[in-house]
């Protein structure tokens, strides 16, 4: 595989360990506990003060492809009617499923029970209804309807009404109880540890930046998939702790930088790498994204649950287009970023269709250029090598004259 | 755009809906606005508005269905915001079974309510920013006429045995093309008039399944071929006719009733019965010997729920066949595997 032709991390062999030990204790060290798969966007602390452990089928599959072991697993899926237009995670998980030995790591447990949330997408309401139906999983699909206009209250009770229900589904299916001070003790937890990660995010500010955004892209794994939990938090207390050090010594992730650049989009997993590299011969680091800030709001504590359903029905994905538009406007501005890429990505049409709108809108606000990038986070068969490096070396050629 | 758009409440406010299809054309204008694997609706509804072609609209309704057009009704509103967009957002997650549902009807948690706030907050949008209130008589009464568009449409659906997919197909998308007082009276006189397809052509039957079917092609080659549709579950068909509204309750909520209730899209989420044993129980009440799956290019929900669907098709030894439509596809695609399947069939 590639290697990153900047500064590694130290932690990063923390980062490794502490993955390998949760899908490790997801399948042999859950004492008893029951298993859910559960989306990007869930509120997984009720999960957790529950007692159920948890998987997250995007994690594993974002795994899948930075290992390149997507595309076997897509055709698994294609082999079964799933098009090769569905979005690669998904194909890539339910390849998992049916071609479970071909599968890294065996792919990922049987769940007890699945809960998927449409505050990131649609897709994940039939992904998982496919993984649902064919474990005969039981499914509770949270509804977190978009806000074109921001958050009205009739949709907040909406939201709320279900997470109750939620409690009822895991009580039903696990006949675990919830506990609120359990609850509130997570909700510490994981607000902790989105506020490490923002903080480790805004130490990006920095000239030089101390980190570039493929780092961003691996260390965002716990806060994904171990929010609420102590060791999440002791882990981003060491990264942040690491970064800091970079930040005191003047110690940026690329050597000698020259451009500061913002990325919108999931990250192109199988070519982690070698795609940030052909920037990092312009001296271009990526020091903010849109797509790692989705996990850093934190939940109004001691507010139950219409605080999590307030936190939640409100992320990044479930807004509107001038809300995104202006979000890069003021990453840009407060990170001092001279040019911006977005991953125009086939798989992710909610994250992809409004691109256009919003580079124009971004472009026309803050006269910063922006790039366009058609390709796929997973699926790397629609990733075309000769015709990305073209349109790369333009775009910093003409930011570099500029 | 949506067959869940309450077309009842825009009608009490004294607008005429239309909906919005492909109507064939190229695409070009809208290359600079969405990206090449965006479904062909979204290119072509799109193109024709930066055209021009909708100027004529007073505003346009997306309603939430899939991620498309979420992301379609703000690309609107930033690349044209000369157009009034109004968003109606209804549940994803409807009913659900009896056996797990937490409300009293087999609701999904939270979803009537929701469903409710919805109806009476675009109500309110179009009385504010339209001067278009809507009165509750003026709401019965629209309803009550949609209510008699959607028994023509279900007896039209009971005789289309007599009639070619040409004669079906216009008078079932028409119904929300033209003011629907005018189609009801279309609707009841080509009732009066009996078909000319007549039994005695005897050909394959088919059930049409998919989102819209505003493509003339499928009809026309169906037709051709000698095929005879005998049902279908469309958006633009019998998901839009399906479940009338109550007229003796409350006007808001009997149209609430009506959308939790009627058949499902794949967009939505339900445990209350799979689309593939509605589609059974359409094929076993139609009597149709073979299933067609119309697939639009780059529509998720659709090509997820093919999977399971023709699953269970097979389980139960209906023969079926997909056509997935683009408009940049060759015609001769969707004949040949038309032509195949119906041979295949009179075999």
């Amino acid at each position: 595989m590639t290697q990153p032709r900047y500064r590694k991390l130290k932690t990063a062999n923390h980062l490794q360990r502490l993955m390998q030990w949760h899908y490790a204790s997801a399948r042999y060290l859950r004492m008893g506990r029951p298993l859910a798969w559960v989306s990007s966007g869930a509120p997984v602390e009720i999960l957790r003060a529950m007692g159920v452990a948890t998987v997250y089928p995007e994690n594993y599959t974002a795994l899948c492809g930075a290992q390149r072991q997507a595309v076997g697993l897509c055709e698994a899926a294609e082999a079964q009617g799933y098009s090769p237009d569905l979005c690669s995670y998904a194909r890539t998980s339910l390849g998992s499923i049916l071609d479970g030995e071909g599968a890294p790591m065996r792919g990922l447990p049987r769940p007890d029970l699945i809960v998927a949330c449409n505050n990131i997408c649609g897709t994940v309401v039939k992904w998982f209804e496919a993984a649902a139906a064919h474990y005969q999983s039981p499914l509770l699909v949270l509804d977190a309807p978009f806000l074109h206009d921001g958050l009205q209250p009739s949709t907040l009770s909406y939201v709320v009404a279900q997470l109750e229900e939620m409690v009822r589904f895991v009580e039903r299916t696990t006949h675990h109880r919830l506990d609120a001070v359990q609850l509130e003790e997570t909700v510490r937890l994981a607000n902790e540890c989105t506020e490490l990660w923002g903080e480790i995010r805004a130490l990006c500010k920095s000239r030089p930046s101390p980190l570039n955004a493929p780092d961003l892209f691996v260390n965002m794994a716990p806060i994904v998939v171990l929010r609420g939990t102590h060791s999440a938090v002791r882990f981003y207390r060491r990264l942040k702790a690491e970064v800091e050090q970079r930040v005191r010594d003047g110690v940026g992730a690329i050597p000698d930088e020259k451009h500061r650049l913002l990325w919108d989009n999931i990250a192109i997993w199988y070519r982690l790498y070698g795609f940030y590299n052909l920037f990092v011969d312009y001296k271009a680091c990526f020091v903010a994204d849109t797509y790692t800030g989705a996990w850093s709001q934190t939940l109004p504590p001691g507010d139950g649950l219409q605080g999590i359903a307030a936190a939640y029905a409100t992320i990044f994905l479930n807004q509107s287009l001038e809300y995104r538009a202006a979000l890069m406007v003021r990453l840009i501005s407060e990170y001092g970023v001279d040019g911006f890429v977005m991953h125009v990505n086939r798989s992710c049409k909610p994250y992809s269709l409004g691109q256009y709108a919003i580079r124009r809108a971004v472009m026309e606000r803050t006269g910063m250029p922006g790039l366009l990038i058609e390709a796929d986070m997973c699926d790397a068969r629609s990733y075309a090598e000769e015709a990305v490096r073209t349109r790369v070396q333009a775009f910093m050629e003409s930011l570099a004259e500029a | 755009m949506c067959s869940y758009a309450p077309l009842e409440i825009l009608h009490a406010a004294g607008f005429t809906p239309v909906r919005l299809m492909q109507m064939g054309g190229d695409v070009t204008l809208a290359n600079a606005h969405l990206p090449s694997f965006s479904c062909a609706l979204a290119r072509a509804v799109t193109e024709r508005m930066l055209r021009g072609d909708l100027d004529f609209l007073h505003g346009v309704l997306f309603t939430h269905t899939c991620d498309t057009l979420q992301c379609l009704a703000d690309i609107w509103r930033m690349a044209a915001p000369r157009f009034r967009v109004l968003n109606y957002s209804l549940p994803t997650v409807l009913a659900v079974s009896p056996r797990r549902a937490p409300g009293p009807n087999g609701d999904a948690a939270g979803a009537r309510d929701y469903l409710l706030a919805e109806l009476h907050r675009l109500a309110e949008t179009l009385a504010l920013e339209f001067d278009a209130p809507v009165r509750g008589d003026a709401l019965r009464a629209s309803i009550a006429l949609y209510n008699e568009q959607r028994r023509l449409l279900a007896v039209l659906h009971a005789r289309l045995g007599r009639l070619t997919a040409r004669e079906w197909w216009p008078l079932t998308l028409s119904a929300t093309l033209m003011p629907v007082e005018e189609h009801v009276r279309v609707l009841r006189s080509r009732l009066d008039e009996p078909g000319t397809a007549q039994d005695v052509r005897g050909g394959p039957t088919l059930l049409l399944t998919g989102a819209l079917l505003d493509d003339p092609l499928i009809p026309q080659v169906i037709d051709e071929l000698g095929g005879r549709v005998v049902g279908d579950d469309l958006c633009t068909g019998s998901r839009y006719w399906d479940t009338l509204v109550d007229e003796e309750q409350e006007p808001f909520a009997a149209l609430a009733e009506r959308y939790l209730r009627r058949a499902p899209c794949p967009c939505k989420h339900t445990t209350r019965e799979a689309r593939g044993e509605r589609i059974l129980s359409l094929v076993r009440n139609t009597g149709a010997q073979g299933v067609v799956l119309v697939l639009l290019k780059f529509c998720d929900p659709h090509a997820f729920d093919a999977v399971p669907l023709t699953r269970a098709l097979d389980a139960a030894d209906v023969p079926h066949v997909t056509l997935e439509t683009d408009v940049s596809a060759p015609a001769g695609q969707v004949r040949t595997r038309l032509q195949a399947f119906l041979e295949m069939l009179q075999t």
